[in-house]
């Protein structure tokens, strides 16, 4: 049998691994094996690699003066700004935190775990095109706010967020300010120094390098308490031996997504406006999301009466990998809380797939992708009742379990 | 399989699920409302088969190879409108 054609349209949850990557993490997993703490030659050659790859992460995001500290990646840099603001306030009972509502789950739910201190959480709303209003915080804001966190970029929407105009309000009033970057680095221009924030967070797989890998940006380290304790490493910031292999290959790849990024943008917008010129040709579809503020390689479409998962499922059998934006949670699927922030109605939300590409997806590619998303629509459009869009049995499993911890 | 002949794939749980039993009833109904061979075939998702068609999630039904519905049951009136869709363009490029 003829290998398949692949196509993989699903950037935003994690992105091929870079050729740099691949090619310079060989030593890593022979010979170069030295603890960056060991104070003999191996260990300092570790230790100059992971410099190396702190400077080129620094420089994807235009830090010049703060401090880059390599987590395991997002979630846990989100989990360290946001649990270190609050230990740094003297874990205060009546402190009060920000968030907008289509955070990230590791922001929205370590929030919630803010709440269970003791802390109020606000959170904005978005606009119908997913944006963050700068009146919207500036009305959240109270005396005892020592927090507010709004993402550079959303991982379902693309939408980018008016961080400037809220970094002016959150300095003026001498909160901290924390931006989750994990979908904005390596796909935008990124200027931590100009955007103004206080902490941002990234994670290298989402542009390149391996999974288990991340970083948090700090203007002033000394603005958190930190967590982790039992070790000197990251300049006692991040307790535990460096992740070399996974640092290097983030350096790598960081390198190479701020020189390819002009050239990735143009590509990458090209490739996505196939995608969005199926809200304006296939019927009932629409864009989800703001049409300019927007991340160059993502699409999210409403195709009403067609539900996500099936599409999901259709196009993978033909080798087409996109993303949906509804989660199952034992035996019930959630519509994504995002797009419901935004004003869609449960139903709208169950028929939305992401489409996120990357420099490996071709014109070509994209326009194959396309004419199957057509057909899988019109097809389960034609068999699906409106009303079971969404619904499951109590007596259903509908997700299959492959793994359990 | 016969060029002319079509062919439902059930993929479900085992044991089914009440959608599961309901998907299988609304596939025998349609195959009936058709003037042509179609088979139906239900394997479970433990086999090799259904994890070579990446099935998550169930019940997921597939026609000539193509999933058309996963974790619903179709409406018979739009599964004999296919196959009526699919058997003409197939006799067209006979």
């Amino acid at each position: 049998m003829s290998e398949q054609r692949r196509i993989y349209l699903d950037h935003n949850a994690t992105a091929p691994v870079h050729p740099d990557v691949a090619t310079a993490l060989g030593p890593f997993l022979t010979t170069r094996y030295g603890n960056p703490s060991a104070p003999y030659m191996a260990g300092q050659e570790a230790k100059r690699d992971v410099a190396a790859a702190r400077c080129a992460v620094k420089n994807l995001i235009g830090c010049t003066s703060g401090s880059l500290v390599f987590t395991s990646g997002g979630t846990e840099a989100n989990n360290l700004a946001i649990k270190g603001a609050f230990f740094a306030a003297n874990g205060r009972p009546k402190g009060h935190v920000v968030i907008s509502a289509i955070e990230h789950p590791c922001v929205r739910e370590t929030a919630a775990w803010l709440e269970r201190q003791g802390v109020s959480v606000t959170t904005v709303p978005v606009t119908r095109q997913g944006q963050v209003r700068p009146d919207s915080v500036a009305k959240a804001l109270r005396p005892e706010t020592f927090l507010v966190a709004v993402m550079h970029a959303n991982n379902e929407t693309g939408v980018v967020q008016p961080i400037e105009e809220i970094a002016s309000l959150t300095r003026d009033a001498g909160i901290l300010f924390h931006v989750d970057g994990v979908q904005a680095a390596g796909k935008l221009a990124v200027d931590v120094e100009a955007l103004g924030c206080d902490s941002y967070s990234v994670s290298g797989h989402k542009f390149g390098a391996l999974k288990g890998v991340g970083g948090l940006y700090l203007r002033d380290p000394s603005s958190l308490e930190w967590i982790q304790q039992g070790g000197h490493q990251e300049g006692g910031y991040r307790a535990g031996t460096e992740n070399v292999p996974g640092i290097v290959a983030m350096g790598k790849a960081a390198e190479a997504a701020l020189r390819d990024l002009e050239a990735n943008t143009a590509h990458c917008r090209a490739v996505r406006d196939v995608f969005d010129r199926l809200a304006a040709n296939m019927p009932m579809t629409r864009l989800n999301g703001h049409p300019e503020a927007r991340l160059p390689n993502t699409t999210n479409l409403c195709c009403l009466y067609a539900d996500a998962m099936s599409i999901c499922m259709a196009l993978s059998i033909e080798g087409v990998f996109l993303g949906t934006g509804s989660a199952c949670a034992s035996h019930t699927q959630e519509p994504s809380y995002v797009l419901r922030a935004m004003g869609l109605s449960d139903q709208a939300a169950y028929c939305s797939v992401r489409i996120s590409v990357g420099p490996s997806v071709s014109l070509d590619d994209a326009e194959f992708a396309a004419e199957r998303i057509t057909q899988a629509v019109e097809t389960i459009r034609l068999v699906t009742a409106p009303e079971d869009i969404g619904t499951c049995g109590d007596d259903c499993p509908c997700f299959i379990e492959t793994d359990t911890p | 399989m016969d060029r002319m002949a079509h062919e439902f794939l059930l993929i479900r749980n085992d044991p089914p699920c009440k959608k599961c039993h309901q998907v299988e009833d609304v596939l025998r109904e349609t195959v009936d409302a058709v003037a042509f061979d179609v088979e139906i075939r239900c394997i479970t998702t433990a086999t090799e088969e259904a994890r070579s068609y990446g099935a998550l999630l169930t019940p997921m039904v597939l026609l000539d190879g193509k999933s058309i519905s996963a974790g619903m049951v179709p409406r018979k009136g739009g599964l004999v409108k296919l196959l009526e869709k699919i058997h003409s363009e197939q006799a067209d490029t006979v």
